[in-house]
């Protein structure tokens, strides 16, 4: 009676009272279930199939239901039930095997498909017979899945049957059959897929097969091909050699082979491929050519170096070439091209020869930052310590990019760095120079010059007293700390931001204090930097100062405040966060809502946000509920998923939903 | 803190809640492929004011009084968008053989004539405008004024400067390279100061109806491959702005896989030799879609 009381209310037109009805069974481990299961599972809304699907797996041993789920393959006016089986099979994965090779023997052609492909996914060895059979199908579809899933085992023992399928006529099968042969990477297909590139229309996956396999004995025929008429193979060929070094074939062999097929004429070939349309053909002639190592191929790879995609293999390629002889590229330093002098520069920088110290020098007066930057990167790896007196001169430089690698470059070259000269430059007439001396104390870690940095926050200069405040920063000590607290009250906003943000990082004795002054502070960024260092220092003591930067006028401070009254939490941060929910400005509410997702009990007030208007208040509250196990929560954001029709939403309550 | 120079990710909800502003800001929008470039581009931006994650820079931006110097800001850093001379050379040849043609006859009492390029980048179109005018004699006393915006600064600061790469030159003809430009020492060309003479650089926000009008009235607008970068509602308005700037039978030149359909129908499509181009219609009638 009951029974029949639930399937009526399977019938139901609401999908809440469907998905109820499957839902209360759960527990009941009734066999008389499991037909009501099973049709629950024809149900065209998701929810009710998925809920199905739970409780015969959660309630119910396999054997009971697999022929119905295999069953549920045949029906054909709803993909629904049959995705639905489907994914029911792979799950069940090795129990369901004997049932479906079973089920094979059906007429119908469908049917088949869609078992060949759920054993492909399962990978079980028991039915490689079947997949073995299947090639000989009678539907091609079948054969060719067959096939691909074969490939997918990469199941040696099955190699002798794609061979055959590859041997055979029927290019539909033996396309498939190549790239299968190639996912497995056995040797002994390779003399057969070598006789293959007879056959025009099968030498693409062909190729790329040899390319996977990377034996070396097939290195000849698909070198061979470099210079097919046609430009797609002499392609293919090309990604393929590539292909056979990355898998670890010796390059010298490579280069020995290549030059065997083409003689005098290699280096035209690859070079001529340097303008293939084909980027991945591009990038592997910059390897072959990286290999072959002949300084011909400098001029064409400068040429394309100056294309964003191809720089990285060109220098790659280049430092190949010149760490064999470094001096190869010294002439090349004399052209005027800044992009291709700034790519010998990195080059340089990777070989890291001695020979290129005075052209790396001269590049550092070059007319251009960029060149003059990437010198200073590249001269500093050399570790000679007659750089460090350039590279101060670049400290003072016009471009600010180039004070920056100075700075880096110098503080490399520490053991070559006198202290006093440094201390000495925040003394300099010069802004930038005293700017980047600073900078480059606190790299250097100068706990030593802490007082001289201290100073330097007297500077008349804004970018200096900033670069002093980074410099303490980075050195951290409790006396660092005084100093940053002092120029809290510098004039200049910037350097009152950075030093709040530097203490709410160090935190401490003393630093509480000085952050509640500042949360006066009369610029908004500069309160923004308060709120936040409040919440850094993860103190309770901080919270009434938090919870009055809540009426503050600009919204940023606000919805800093409430993020940091979050991380901090407690009962006075929880009920000021709930009170920012009503807000009008829709910023605060969705900061409010996120930042109470790590509250306990608030679900009452954030599941209302769930049907705001606003898309992005929509995901804050998607997000901030979704932590929670609560079964209620979980059927709300699914019946959200059923309406909801903003791609980010979805996509935020499917993450959370894990579907 | 001030070490980090990696790159902060941008999640998609932030992505689109800074790319309405910027949309709001001036119409164009960037779509969900340009996430990646976004969250490269602007991670050194955000960083320089002192922000650790993007959901504070979209608040600083929000909230702060002077977000159009941000907006501003974040356009020039995300919309260099490459051009070259002698850009769709169809096009060009109707502008030179057919609708220069048409001015030289209807504008002949005030011999003057006025174009605008909306969206120059760089400024290769309107020094291609400029070269295509110079090349007619009958041209060489009239009043021509060739207008060339952009709403990123940087680009404008390129095209004031008129030196170029290579890379601006694919498609120009060697006869025009070596007549208007110079050839530096570091293989650039700079274009000649007589070209530089009749143009003149503005920087214009298009959806802004009020700046724009700061032009006056336009016999010609080239406005090529600039609308795919705004979202419908943007476009409507920017055409809009073309159709009250220009003259009662001026010229919309567009780019070649662009058209009006759903923007609007106030202008006519005339056919030309080589190409078709959208015209004002003489009679004032404006019939946009809603």
């Amino acid at each position: 009676m009951k029974l029949q009381k639930l399937m009526r209310r399977l019938s139901d037109v609401n999908t809440e009272i469907r998905r109820e009805a499957v839902e209360s069974t759960r527990g009941m481990r009734e066999d008389a279930c499991i037909p009501l299961l099973l049709k629950a599972m024809e149900d065209p809304d998701w929810r009710v199939r998925k809920t199905a699907v739970e409780v015969l797996f959660e309630d119910y041993p396999f054997d009971k239901y697999i022929n119905g789920l295999t069953d549920l393959l045949f029906v054909e006016d709803n993909a629904g039930p049959r995705n639905a089986a489907i994914e029911s099979l792979v799950r069940l994965g090795k129990e369901a095997v004997p049932f479906l090779i079973e089920t094979f023997s059906t007429r119908n052609k469908d049917v088949r498909k869609f078992i060949i492909d759920i054993l492909g996914d399962q990978g079980d060895p028991r039915s490689l017979p079947l997949m073995i059979e299947a090639i000989r199908d009678e539907d091609e579809n079948v054969r060719a899945a067959a096939v691909e899933h074969l490939g997918k085992l990469r199941e040696p023992s099955v190699i002798d049957p794609l061979i055959e399928i590859l041997d055979g006529g029927d290019l539909w099968t033996a396309y498939p059959a190549a790239d299968a042969l190639g996912r497995i990477g056995r040797s002994k297909a390779v003399p057969h897929l070598v006789r293959a590139l007879e056959r025009k229309p099968l030498r693409e996956p062909v190729l790329k097969a040899l390319g996977l396999i990377s034996d070396k004995s097939s290195l000849g025929a698909v070198a061979s091909l470099l210079a097919d008429p046609s430009r797609n193979i002499r392609e293919q060929a090309l990604i393929a050699l590539e292909k056979f070094y990355r898998n670890g074939v010796d390059a010298a062999f490579i280069v020995e082979e290549v030059r065997r097929m083409h003689g005098d004429r290699t280096l035209e070939i690859l070079i001529d491929q340097l303008r293939s349309g084909k980027r991945e053909a591009r990038i592997s002639a910059v390897v072959l050519l990286g290999l072959i190592k002949d300084t011909a191929a400098y001029v064409p790879f400068l040429e394309i170096s100056q294309e964003e995609d191809f720089k990285d293999e060109v220098k790659k390629s280049f430092v190949s070439i010149g760490r064999e002889n470094p001096g190869s590229l010294l002439d090349l330093f004399n052209i005027s091209n800044a992009y291709q002098l700034r790519m010998l520069c990195e080059v340089a920088g990777e070989i890291i020869s001695p020979v290129y110290f005075d052209e790396l020098a001269g590049m550092l007066d070059h007319a251009d930052g960029h060149v003059r930057s990437s010198a200073a990167v590249s001269i500093a790896k050399l570790n000679d310590s007659r750089a460090v007196e350039k590279l101060e001169k670049l400290l003072g430089d016009g471009y600010e990019d180039v004070q920056e690698a100075a700075v880096e470059a110098l503080s490399s070259l520490r053991e070559w760095l006198s202290n006093d000269d440094v201390v000495g430059m925040l003394r300099s007439e010069n802004v930038a120079i005293k700017k980047n001396a600073a900078r480059l104390l606190g790299k250097t870690g100068a706990e030593e010059n802490v007082r001289d940095l201290g100073f330097a926050l007297k500077d008349e200069n804004a970018s200096v007293r900033k670069a002093a405040v980074e410099a303490l920063s980075l050195i951290g000590t409790e006396e660092a700390k005084k100093y940053l607290i002092r120029s809290l009250t510098d004039e200049d906003p910037d350097i009152r931001i950075a030093s709040a943000l530097s203490l709410g990082a160090i935190g401490g004795e003393g630093v509480l204090n000085a952050l509640i002054l500042l949360s006066a502070d009369p610029d908004n960024v500069v309160r923004v930097a308060a709120a936040k260092s409040l919440g850094m220092t993860g103190t309770a003591d901080a919270v009434s100062s938090l919870v009055g930067l809540l009426g503050d006028a600009s919204g940023f401070v606000v919805t800093s405040a409430i993020e940091s009254l979050g991380a901090i939490g407690g009962n006075e941060a929880r009920q000021a966060i709930i009170s920012k929910l009503s807000s009008d400005d829709i910023e605060i509410k969705r900061t409010a809502i996120l930042a109470l997702a790590s509250f306990e009990k608030i679900e009452k007030h954030l599941t209302p946000f769930l049907e705001d208007p606003d898309w992005a208040t929509r995901i804050a509250a998607v997000r901030s509920l979704g932590g929670r196990a609560e079964s209620g929560i979980r059927r709300d954001l699914e019946k959200l998923l059923d309406s909801e029709e903003d791609p980010s939403v979805i996509k935020a309550i499917e993450e959370t939903l894990r579907v | 803190m001030f070490e980090k120079e990696d790159i902060v990710p941008l999640s998609e909800d932030v992505f689109r809640l800074l790319r309405d502003l910027v949309r709001d800001y001036c119409g164009i929008h960037f779509d969900d492929s340009s996430r990646y470039l976004v969250e490269k581009r602007l991670t050194r931006r955000m960083r320089s004011h002192h922000l650790s994650d993007f959901r504070d820079y979209y608040r600083f931006i929000r909230y702060s009084k002077n977000s159009e110097e941000e907006l501003s800001a974040i356009i020039d850093v995300l919309t260099v968008n490459e051009t070259y001379f002698f850009r769709e050379q169809n096009q060009l040849r109707t502008f030179s053989d057919e609708i220069l043609e048409e001015f030289k006859e209807t504008n002949r009492d005030r011999k003057s004539l006025r174009i605008w390029s909306a969206g120059c980048s760089t400024g290769e179109e309107p020094y291609t405008v400029a070269m295509l005018i110079n090349e007619k004699p009958e041209f060489r006393n009239w009043d021509v004024e060739i207008y060339g915006s952009d709403i990123n600064q940087r680009v404008l600061q390129t095209a004031r400067r008129g030196i170029y790469r290579k890379n601006s030159f694919r498609t120009t003809d060697p006869y025009f390279k070596s007549r208007y430009f110079s050839e530096d020492e570091d293989g650039t060309s700079r274009i000649a100061d007589s070209m530089k003479r009749n143009v003149n650089f503005s920087y214009l926000n298009l959806i802004d109806p009020l700046k724009t009008r700061f032009l006056g009235k336009m016999d010609v607008i080239l406005c090529r491959n600039v609308l795919i970068y705004f979202d419908n509602a943007s476009r409507k308005k920017v055409i809009e702005n073309f159709y009250d700037r220009l003259t009662d039978g001026g010229y919309l030149l567009l780019g070649h896989a662009e058209s009006l359909i759903n923007i609007s129908t106030a202008f006519t499509l005339k056919h030309f030799k080589n190409d078709m181009v959208y015209q004002k219609p003489v009679k004032k009638a404006m019939f946009l879609n809603t």
